[in-house]
């Protein structure tokens, strides 16, 4: 029974935190978010496992852990308000050419991102070339060129 | 449509018929594990938590029908004057369940210990003016599978128990 508990009670303390950390946090893994990532599970495992090293210990805890995943999973598709609450909505940071500063500033997202991912994902240039730009619930930036005329 | 407008993918519609019904079967599974263990089927809950006593209230035992492989595990037993005269109790545990721990430690600690035969014996104290002894052996599964837990005190009705030990 703990077993289970246990793997609960971390699930929903790392939604938590991750959730407070903002969508860019882990978006893409950078050298910096891999190493907070190698140090979060190895902090968390210690909690879950609670000297119990057994096999059937591991596999609750497994079983537990996808099956609140795939639970979430369903109740975000049923219910909208769940799927805000846990996932966020995107943003958009550029409309029609406009940056809106704000809104970049609150999800930490400077002008060098948004060159970042409009090179990565159609070769652009400058900003010109952008006509929006939506930062997405998982943290990605998607890029809108102008039409070429 | 020409043939470069053709989109190409490798797209196998039966087979992922049965692929998906394969993984709303594995959400069953997955949420019958849960329970499971939630329940206490697969280590200590619920339906593993057990109380026997002996016929002639000897002995009381509380133990986990499931525990697990390396897993810390505790037998809470309880101890009732045999005379009024007597300052301890003697009680024994089956070597063959013995065997297949790695006893931790028994508290409050025996007077002594010998072993006798199939039986490790141990002497607890009783307080003067406590009718009954409370002794908590911890210990971590070293065996797995089906186990048989025999104990007693020395001249009474003996406990026939079993556990199972998940890997």
């Amino acid at each position: 029974m703990s077993s289970v508990l246990r793997g609960l009670a971390v699930f929903a303390v790392l939604l938590l935190i991750f959730r407070i950390s903002g969508k860019r946090t882990l978006h893409q893994t950078t050298t910096f978010d891999f190493v907070l990532i190698l140090i979060i599970s190895e902090t968390v495992q210690q909690a879950m496992i609670d000297n119990d090293n057994s096999l059937t210990n591991a596999f609750v805890l497994v079983c537990t852990l996808v099956g609140v995943n795939i639970g979430l999973s369903l109740l975000k598709r049923r219910y909208p308000r769940v799927n805000k609450l846990l996932e966020g909505t995107p943003v958009v940071v550029i409309e029609n050419g406009t940056m809106h500063h704000d809104r970049m500033a609150k999800e930490r997202i400077d002008r060098e991102d948004v060159l970042h991912a409009a090179r990565e994902q159609h070769g652009l240039r400058n900003m010109d070339e952008i006509e929006s730009a939506v930062l997405e619930r998982n943290g990605t930036l998607s890029i809108i060129p102008k039409k070429q005329d | 449509m020409a043939e470069s407008d053709r989109l190409e993918v490798d797209q196998d519609l039966r087979f992922q018929q049965r692929d998906w019904t394969f993984e709303r079967a594995g959400w069953i599974g997955i949420l019958a594990v849960i329970t499971a263990a939630l329940l206490g089927f697969l280590g200590r809950g619920v339906l593993s938590d057990r109380t026997h006593e002996a016929a002639d209230r000897s002995l009381q035992i509380e133990y986990g029908r499931f525990e697990r492989h390396g897993a810390a595990a505790l037998l809470e037993i309880t101890l009732r004057r045999r005379a009024p005269g007597d300052s301890s109790v003697w009680l024994w545990i089956a070597e063959e369940y013995l065997d297949g721990v790695h006893l931790e430690s028994i508290a409050p600690q025996p007077l002594t210990q010998r072993s006798f035969g199939e039986q490790t014996l141990y002497e607890i104290g009783l307080e003067s003016g406590a009718d009954s002894a409370r002794v908590t052996v911890s210990f971590t599964p070293a065996k797995i599978g089906a186990r048989d837990l025999r104990l007693g005190v020395a001249g009474a009705q003996p406990l026939d128990l079993s556990q199972f030990v998940y890997p």
